[in-house]
């Protein structure tokens, strides 16, 4: 009898350390999201050059920012796909990334981690942002609230996800062929263009009792120039200004996707004790 | 013989090691051939396809060649002397421009106020692939250029276009 009450009193002990220290979750997440924008070597000294022969001087570059997602899965999927047989949503597929139906290059792993995140059930972390930062500016996002209380239960990491809202720019638009197509003063350039997308980026990890339970995600977002090459500007010019929000239906689509196309997502994580 | 037995072990052991590298090394090897001819003999016979078509003359809009990893097949139209046309060529990047043509086409590129840009290097054919029939060496700029092709027999040509040391900056 003695010898049971010993052994249920060290089980008792021993059991349950993880989870009763001091109540911590199994992962407690910590964001920070940055945005920025790349030149991507188009800056001169008279402003940014696009493919269509035009400079745009950007006063302002407004993406709103709605909210970052952390994703995680109940299960270690590691949905895998074959290459000579590329998923729905893509056609050719090699030397590590599959050509998107929408023109984008997705690697591997981030095509795995959407099959995954697709098939699995599992956690969905979400960070509000609410912020329309200024590109140009490239700084720190100012956070909302995480559900959840940015607590993660047991699971896989599998995708940080960034939900995106609107992207309004401000500037002046200069031709550089002769004859020019514009002014020779330029025209400026105002509107706002409705994106409503979220980009995704894998990651990989377990949240558990073996795994340090602080998750520091650190998002990086960035807007690569080249997404004005699509706008011939002289053709969608009003008198007296370019205005985004004047584009037709299928300039604007066109528009949309050259963005997407230029956004991309950095994800680091840090993995400490609490 | 202890003493054999450790160094034994031990000799075993570092093989192991040694062993584990050099697969890791071999494996990296294959992932660090590709280059802008091996992507274009890729794309060349397995796409992404896009159809455009050259103009007669270079005065009215052209349709743009330039889809990134993406064969374009480009309809020839009657010109002096055969086939051939033109065709607009937005270049998103700066530096040495990669022309593989899937024949030996002649080409001429003309930058924005229509003047010749000098081709760097022709070389016809390819050690790596039969899909590559000339590929054109050229330095350019953000830009639009014109492309002229012909005059030739073929009414269609297939074009890859890539940038040297952006190959795999997807």
């Amino acid at each position: 009898m003695r010898s049971r009450t010993r052994w249920l009193f060290a089980l008792l002990v021993m059991s349950p350390a993880c989870a009763f220290d001091d109540g911590n979750p199994w992962g407690q997440v910590t964001m920070s999201v940055s945005a920025g924008f790349d030149d991507a070597g188009r800056q001169k000294s008279d402003g940014l050059h696009t493919s269509k022969d035009y400079v745009v001087v950007l006063d302002n570059l407004d993406l709103g920012l709605v909210a970052a997602t952390v994703n995680t899965s109940s299960d270690n999927v590691t949905l895998s796909f074959d290459p000579a047989n590329p998923p729905e949503g893509y056609g050719l597929c090699h030397n590590g990334h599959c050509h998107a139906d929408d023109g984008r290059l997705v690697d591997y792993a981030d095509i795995e981690a959407e099959l995954a995140g697709g098939a699995a059930s599992g956690q969905s972390l979400v960070q509000l942002i609410d912020a329309t930062p200024n590109l140009l500016d490239d700084k720190n996002v100012a956070l909302g609230q995480c559900s959840d209380g940015c607590e993660l239960g047991r699971g896989f990491l599998q995708t940080v996800g960034l939900q995106v809202g609107t992207l309004g720019v401000s500037g002046r638009v200069f031709d550089t062929r002769t004859p020019s197509r514009l002014p020779e003063a330029g025209l400026p350039l105002t509107g706002e263009i409705a994106l409503d997308t979220t980009l995704s980026s894998a990651i990989s990890g377990q949240v558990g009792r073996d795994d340090p339970a602080g998750i520091d995600v650190n998002v990086r977002l960035m807007a690569a120039a080249p997404m004005f090459d699509s706008i011939d500007f002289a053709a969608v010019a009003g008198e007296q200004t370019i205005s985004l929000d004047a584009l037709s239906d299928s300039d604007r689509a066109l528009f949309i996707e050259k963005i997407r196309q230029e956004l991309t997502l950095d994800v680091a994580l840090e993995r400490h004790d609490l | 013989m202890k003493k054999t037995i450790y160094i034994t072990l031990l000799v075993a052991f570092l093989g192991a090691c040694g062993s584990d590298d050099t697969n890791t090394s071999n494996t990296n090897n294959q992932t660090t051939e590709e280059t802008p001819e091996s992507e274009a003999c890729e794309h060349l016979a397995e796409g992404p396809f896009q159809a455009v078509t050259a103009a007669a003359d270079a005065t009215g809009t052209l349709e743009n060649a330039a889809y990134e990893h993406t064969r374009v097949n480009i309809a020839l139209v009657d010109i002096d002397g055969g086939k051939g046309g033109f065709t607009s060529f937005e270049s998103d990047g700066e530096g040495d421009f990669y022309f593989f043509l899937s024949a030996d086409v002649p080409l001429k590129i003309l930058d924005g106020s229509g003047a010749d840009v000098a081709i760097e290097s022709t070389t016809i054919g390819s050690d790596l692939c039969t899909d590559i029939g000339a590929t054109h060496v050229v330095e350019l700029a953000v830009g639009t250029y014109t492309l002229e092709f012909g005059p030739t027999t073929s009414t269609e040509v297939g074009l890859v276009h890539e940038l040297a040391g952006a190959e795999h900056v997807h």
